[in-house]
């Protein structure tokens, strides 16, 4: 008995370790904080309720990171492809004052991985931000390595197309307003 | 900055080398930014009273279980 509370204890300690990273992915998938919050919650339910699955000493992140993903495709799949979802971020990002540099790289970027397909999105963000293995995320997104390195570079090209990130970096934010008009055409 | 620079995590042993050096790319830097900026900003507190919620009610449940076994 006391055995099972220790369990029980020690998952939800790292469930909240991986919390942060688990809703930075969710929060890059979605493109929406308050969607992607729905979503935590969800996988957080979810990997609650099946926690005997679990494997001791394997990745408690990549585990959860599975979970999520396989959330947020099940409900697209439920919702229907959102074709809004684009304009959204968009609105949402135009009425950002472009004084507030950082708020507005943020949501620059977010519009950007939302106009990239579903697949490149997870793949970049799954090897360039959350640290994975190209082994790892080939495995959370059930599919072949090289299928991994050749979504990331398309992503990449894609979003260097969106984000012209030299002349942000060069000019700063007049550049950055630019580059809003310039995608809003481009979308 | 510069331990942004550097790959949290290793590519496992078996796994090919990366055919891009994302540590020096623009897009897999601000990516990164973006991610901490996102990590940093804490847990909501409906996560936290949600978790708190499951692990009672798994408590509860377990010490009900305990005293039908007694």
């Amino acid at each position: 008995m006391a055995d099972a509370s220790h369990d029980s204890f020690d998952f939800k300690k790292q469930l909240l370790s991986a919390l942060p990273s688990l809703r930075a992915f969710a929060v890059s998938l979605c493109g929406q904080h308050d969607r992607a919050d729905d979503l935590v919650q969800e996988t957080v339910m979810k990997a609650w309720s099946k926690q005997e699955s679990f494997e001791l000493g394997t990745n408690i992140k990549a585990w959860l990171f599975t979970i999520l993903r396989n959330e947020f495709y099940s409900q697209l799949r439920k919702r229907g492809r959102e074709v809004a979802d684009t304009d959204e971020v968009y609105s949402s990002k135009l009425s950002v004052h472009p004084n507030q540099l950082g708020q507005m790289d943020m949501q620059d970027f977010l519009a950007a991985l939302a106009q990239i397909p579903d697949d490149q999105r997870e793949a970049i963000v799954l090897v360039c931000a959350s640290g994975f293995s190209y082994e790892e995320a080939a495995e959370i997104c059930d599919c072949k390595i090289g299928t991994i390195k050749s979504r990331i570079n398309r992503a990449r090209n894609r979003l260097q197309e969106l984000l012209d990130v030299d002349n942000v970096l060069e000019f700063g934010p007049d550049s950055t307003s630019a580059a809003v008009i310039k995608q809003s055409f481009a979308s | 900055m510069v331990d942004r620079q550097k790959r949290d995590t290793p590519p496992l042993a078996g796994s090919s080398e990366p055919t891009t050096d994302f540590a020096t790319d623009g897009i897999a830097t601000r990516l990164r930014d973006l991610f901490s900026e996102i990590e940093n900003e804490g847990i909501p507190d409906k996560l936290v009273h949600l978790l708190d919620k499951l692990d009672k009610a798994e408590k509860a449940q377990n010490s009900n279980e305990n005293q039908r076994e007694d």
